[in-house]
C-alpha cells in the first residue's frame, strides 16, 4: 500500500521560508509544522492545507506524494 | 463558575471529606458509651441477650466494610477532580477513574444489601430458637447507589471512547 510523503521541507527551502513563519502565518504550531515535516501525523485538516498552500504559493500536490515504501 | 474552579472546589471538598470520614467514624467509635455496640446501636440493630464480644466483634468488622468502601469512592472521586484540575478531562485516565467510582458505588449498594441479613442473623443467632432472624430488604439508598452506579460505569465507557477519538484528533493538523 502506498504511503503519503511529506515534501515540506522542501517548499519551504524553495519559498526560502522559516518553519516559524510558516505557522506564525498559517496559524498553527511550530511544532506541529515540525511534526508534519517529519510525517509524524495522522492527517491534515483541508482547511490548514489551504493555508498552508496559500502562504508558500503552491499546491497541494508540491507538499504531498504518494509513494510506495521501499 | 468555570470547570477548573469547580474541580479545584470539589478536590479539595473530597480531600477533606476522604481523610475527615473515617476519623470521625473512629472519633464516634472512641467516645461512645459502649463502643462495642457503636455500630448496633447505629444501625437500630435488636442484639440477643446471650451474643458474645467475639461476634460483636465480627459484626463491627463487617460494619466497617461499607465505610471502608466510602471512603475509597471518596479518594477515586479526588483523584477524579485532581485529573479535571490537569486539564485531562477527556482522557483514558478520566475515563478509568469515572468508572472506578462508579464501581465503588456497585460494591456499596451489594454490601449494603448483603449486610442486612448477615447482621440480622449474626446478631440474633445467639437467641433462643424462634428469636433468631434474617432480615432481607431493599432500601431507595441501595436502588440509587445502583443506578449511580450504573450510570458513573457507562458514562465512563462513554468518555473513554472520547478520549479516544480526542487522541486521534490531536493528530491531525
Amino acid at each position: 500500500m502506498r504511503e503519503i510523503v511529506v515534501r515540506l521541507d522542501v517548499m519551504l527551502a524553495l519559498r526560502k521560508m522559516k518553519s516559524r513563519d510558516l505557522a506564525q502565518q498559517v496559524g498553527i504550531t511550530e511544532q506541529n509544522i515540525s511534526l508534519l515535516k517529519s510525517g509524524k501525523v495522522k492527517g491534515i485538516r483541508f482547511e490548514t492545507l489551504a493555508k498552508i498552500c496559500e502562504v508558500l504559493d503552491c499546491q497541494p500536490g508540491d507538499i504531498l506524494e504518494a509513494q510506495t515504501p521501499d | 463558575m468555570n470547570a477548573v474552579r469547580l474541580s479545584r472546589i470539589l478536590y479539595s471538598a473530597t480531600t477533606i471529606a476522604a481523610v475527615a470520614y473515617p476519623i470521625a467514624v473512629f472519633v464516634a467509635i472512641y467516645v461512645s458509651p459502649d463502643p462495642l455496640l457503636f455500630f448496633v446501636k447505629a444501625g437500630g440493630w435488636g442484639v440477643a441477650g446471650e451474643t458474645g464480644i467475639a461476634t460483636l466483634m465480627v459484626s463491627n468488622v463487617i460494619a466497617f466494610v461499607p465505610i471502608a468502601t466510602g471512603a475509597w469512592i471518596l479518594w477515586q472521586m479526588r483523584r477524579l477532580f485532581g485529573v479535571f484540575l490537569q486539564g485531562q478531562a477527556m482522557t483514558p485516565r478520566a475515563a478509568a477513574t469515572i468508572k472506578r467510582v462508579g464501581f465503588g458505588f456497585l460494591v456499596l449498594a451489594l454490601v449494603s444489601f448483603v449486610m442486612l441479613p448477615v447482621q440480622s442473623l449474626l446478631l440474633s443467632i445467639a437467641g433462643p430458637v424462634g428469636t433468631r432472624s434474617i432480615t432481607v430488604g431493599l432500601t431507595t439508598d441501595t436502588v440509587f447507589a445502583l443506578l449511580a452506579a450504573g450510570l458513573l460505569m457507562a458514562i465512563g465507557h462513554v468518555l473513554a471512547d472520547a478520549a479516544e477519538i480526542a487522541n486521534e484528533n490531536k493528530s491531525f493538523v
